[in-house]
């Protein structure tokens, strides 16, 4: 349990942590809005690093208390309960951090990658109401701006907690009143990801997201967005359960050479990890 | 950290089975140290190696973790999920199923 515990508190860290390199890819001067939100990047960094190592070390206090206890032949201790998560009151505080900076950057471009964090951060504070307000802005202040395309993901992600319905109807919004291709294509794709990503090939669901990705394939101008798209569909076609694996070449963590063919003939549990 | 996998291996001990890790950690040095540290009896691909364009679980279109995928002996996907009991079970069957045809 404490296993797959520990890596859904590594998959939010790892998407704080991805923010932040994304935000220092640039080598060009920082505006004044990406530094406010680096500032706020690099709190919420510490705050979950000060978490994940008091997780840790109760997780590494208990492993070493029931190998103590096996050594000595007595039963081992309960395990401690491990959050999931971040504490939802701590999420609130991330989002409150967002919020004022949305504040400061109002009306303005700058103002959508902030909203946008609020949307994806939302859930886990279960702050429907400031989710449902900053969605609110982002598809009537900023419905003309080209930039919307950039807090669209994040929109697609609050399905989880909004409800699909709830969540189709901002998206659907968003490609009626949009007047740029690629932010109508990037809306379709949000409302769809979902399903396209997680039902089951051939199921009406999944067939239907796939109709709409299609759909937007065609609208979409910029041949990156085109191409991401389809290439959402091939994947998951390609590599669904009763199809063919494709082949891995790749390099094992001494940097030797091989191949996941080299065990074919034997049953392969394929597994995707990282110590988080 | 790992009892699961860690268990996985030595029951399939000398059967036809074999996990094989991705790992999407980018500090190799860290990551070649907790091998070390905790017993990581498996073999793992980088997930993106330096110089590589694209990563593995890219390729797999892999979105959450942990994901595991359990291919059987012809190398067609059976199970691939996110629930790592279901994708035991699947390979346990599996396993006994090949080893019932030798």
């Amino acid at each position: 349990m404490s296993h797959w515990s520990k890596i859904a508190l590594g998959v939010v860290l790892a998407f704080v942590f991805v923010g932040v390199a994304h935000s220092q890819d640039d080598a060009k001067p920082k505006s004044k809005a990406e530094q406010r939100f680096d500032g706020i990047m690099a709190d919420v960094q510490a705050d979950m690093k000060k978490l994940q190592e008091t997780e840790k070390k109760k997780f590494d206090d208990w492993t070493a208390a029931a190998e103590k206890a096996k050594s000595e032949g007595k039963p081992a201790p309960d395990m401690p309960a491990m959050l999931m998560g971040p504490p939802k009151e701590l999420m609130a505080k991330f989002v409150g951090k967002f919020e004022v900076a949305a504040k400061e950057f109002a009306g303005t471009d700058d103002a959508i990658k902030f909203l946008g964090m609020i949307a994806s951060m939302g859930g886990m504070a279960e702050a429907k109401d400031r989710v449902l307000a900053a969605c609110k802005t982002l598809t009537t202040t900023h419905i003309k701006s080209e930039k919307l395309a950039e807090a669209l993901p994040a929109i697609g992600m609050t399905s989880h907690f909004l409800g699909k319905e709830e969540t189709s109807r901002i998206l659907k919004k968003v490609e009626a009143d949009s007047p740029h291709a690629d932010v109508q294509a990037g809306a379709i794709l949000a409302r769809v990801d979902g399903d396209l990503r997680d039902a089951d090939v051939g199921s009406p669901e999944y067939l239907a997201a796939k109709a709409e990705a299609k759909r937007a394939t065609g609208i979409a101008t910029d041949p990156d967005l085109k191409k991401q798209i389809q290439r959402s569909i091939d994947r998951r076609e390609k590599l669904n359960t009763g199809t063919k694996a494709d082949d891995i070449a790749g390099v094992d963590l001494n940097g030797v050479a091989f191949k996941l063919s080299d065990y074919k003939g034997k049953i392969i549990f394929l597994d995707f990890w990282g110590d988080w | 950290m790992y009892p699961h996998e860690r268990s996985l291996v030595d029951e399939m001990k000398n059967r036809p089975f074999a996990l094989i890790g991705v790992n999407s950690d980018d500090n190799l040095a860290k990551i070649q140290k907790i091998v070390k540290e905790k017993n990581i009896n498996w073999r793992s691909f980088q997930n993106q190696p330096e110089g590589a364009k694209e990563a593995i679980s890219s390729e797999w279109a892999v979105s959450g973790w942990p994901t595991v995928v359990v291919i059987d002996a012809d190398m067609k996907i059976v199970y691939r999920g996110h629930d790592g009991n279901a994708a035991i079970e699947t390979a346990r069957r599996l396993v006994k199923e090949l080893e019932g045809k030798k």
